[in-house]
């Protein structure tokens, strides 16, 4: 199986970053939050781009991102790799963890070495540790007093970050809020729940996607993401967008559902 | 998270289900006194048929609506093109952004309007819209209590189209793990949707629809059902539950 089939690493590069310095490769991170204010902005996927950039940038294994809704709940929104969104989702049902930390109260949770934080979160620990993550960082997404979500980092490697890796995180976490803040130009004071309502919708609509495309071409909901992603690059489509057609089956992505599309599209990649 | 006001509303709308008049009115009357709104309409499309769930002005509701319908503008069509909320704190300044709109709605006496699209991903299923003669925006706590009553709304008007999938319609007073709201699903219930959508060659809503009432049935979770959808260790029929 080809490397980038693989649904724990993430799909693809980013263009460039391989030949780019850290302070270059910020600037990138800057320049993609500035084009969330022009109008085809896709907020999933720049959070998905956002958490691979993290994982780049800052020497780590993987990366998430969760955002709250309303009610406070936290939701598993962009991961860099699929067996940390896993991690995450497990942390949200067992309700305990470093990320849910750093989202209630507001404070960085850094260099959690989950082996001698079994205590604090001990089923944590013991999932983190099934999956191949020993460290774990977790950063809030803050907009002023309010905590909208956290940037999670995993790391395979036990090691603390340094003090300017964990500033690099902070910004990158700050680029998520400034991203879905901007991503519509809304005025008005319920600016901040109209946008995470709308990342959070996007997010169930790219899931209900996910479960057509297995549903069409018996594959796994974890390849049927690559191949909306691969097909959205290709075709130069916002993802969300992508979804919504597929979702509801457009003729205009019957392509895409046709039986004999999915490995030429995944092949193409590659 | 929800006032107690706005939690008491959605356990009448789960409870008793939307066709007996008398609780829905309550939920109706509860709901729009949490948003501190006149009236309040939510439903499918236009006319009396569709809606689930008046209170108050229904008359201004229901020519607000016409309005829009009619003159093809106005915050509800925006609601479902936008997939978020459209809150217009104070009409008259809204005057540019919908010409024709603006002046019918004042006529009916409105200041303030806020609408709510009924959605589930990809599942639209209308528009909640709630409005008041005083203007001035919602309070957070309004917003986020629409905003949960959206989501209960949602999932009425999901089994009100498709008869049959109604939890309620089977045992309407108990409490049930089927019963989750939207908001709380976890990825894989979404996931499971799109599948069986795909499975029974039927819509979104209906897949979720069926989804939710074989939970009922067998007296599980969705999300639990959902689940053996998405590992393929359970396929729904046409049949079922």
């Amino acid at each position: 199986m080809p490397p980038n089939r693989d649904p724990a690493r993430p799909a693809d590069n980013l263009p460039g970053e391989m030949n780019m310095t850290r302070e270059q490769q910020l600037a990138e991170a800057f320049v993609e939050a500035a084009d969330t204010l022009v109008d085809d902005f896709d907020v999933i996927e720049f959070l998905h781009t956002l958490a691979q950039r993290c994982v780049t940038l800052l020497e780590i294994d993987a990366a998430g991102l969760m955002l709250s809704d309303q009610r406070g709940i936290l939701h598993a929104t962009a991961a860099s790799a699929e067996n940390a969104r896993l991690l995450e989702l497990f942390e949200l049902q067992t309700d305990a963890g470093p990320c849910l930390d750093a989202f209630r109260t507001g404070e960085p949770v850094v260099n959690a070495d989950l082996h001698t934080n079994e205590h604090r979160w001990p089923r944590f620990a013991e999932a983190a540790e099934a999956t191949g993550y020993v460290s774990v960082h977790a950063l809030p997404l803050r907009l002023r007093s309010t905590v909208i979500g956290a940037l999670n980092l995993f790391c395979a490697q036990p090691g603390p970050l340094s003090d300017e890796d964990i500033r690099t995180g902070q910004a990158l976490a700050d680029i998520a809020t400034i991203g879905i803040l901007a991503q519509r130009n809304i005025h008005q004071a319920e600016l901040l729940t109209t946008q995470l309502q709308n990342a959070l919708n996007s997010r169930i609509v790219i899931e209900q996607a996910k479960g057509v495309l297995a549903g069409h071409h018996r594959i796994t909901v974890d390849e049927a993401f690559t191949l909306l992603r691969v097909y959205a690059r290709s075709h130069n489509r916002r993802l969300s967008d992508l979804a919504r057609d597929v979702a509801v089956q457009d003729p205009a992505v019957s392509e895409l559902l046709s039986s004999r599309s999915a490995p030429a599209t995944l092949t193409d990649a590659d | 998270m929800l006032s107690k006001q706005m939690t008491a509303v959605l356990a009448l709308l789960g409870g008793a289900g939307e066709r007996a008049a008398g609780p829905a009115d309550a939920a109706a009357a509860a709901a729009a006194a949490a948003l501190g709104v006149d009236g309040i309409a939510a439903g499918m499309g236009t006319g009396p048929a569709g809606v689930v769930l008046a209170w108050g002005q229904r008359e201004a509701s229901a020519a607000l609506e016409d309005a829009q319908f009619t003159l093809g503008q106005g915050p509800c069509a925006e609601a479902v093109a936008a997939g978020a909320p459209i809150l217009i704190p104070d009409l008259a300044a809204a005057a540019a952004r919908w010409p024709a709109f603006t002046p019918a709605a004042a006529a009916l006496g409105v200041g303030a309007l806020f609408a709510f699209p009924l959605q589930i991903g990809a599942i639209s299923v209308g528009v909640l819209l709630a409005h008041r003669s005083a203007t001035g925006p919602m309070s957070p706590q309004q917003f986020a209590d629409a905003l949960g009553l959206a989501d209960a709304v949602t999932v009425l008007l999901v089994h009100h189209a498709n008869p049959g999938t109604d939890p309620a319609d089977a045992l309407p007073d108990a409490p049930h793990p089927g019963r989750a709201a939207p908001a709380t699903y976890r990825a894989q219930v979404h996931q499971a949707t799109g599948m069986i959508s795909v499975q029974l060659d039927v819509g979104l809503a209906e897949a979720l629809a069926r989804l939710r009432a074989h939970a009922y049935a067998q007296d599980r979770s969705v999300a639990d059902v959902a689940d053996d959808v998405v590992a393929r260790r359970l396929r729904l029929h046409r049949s079922d539950p």
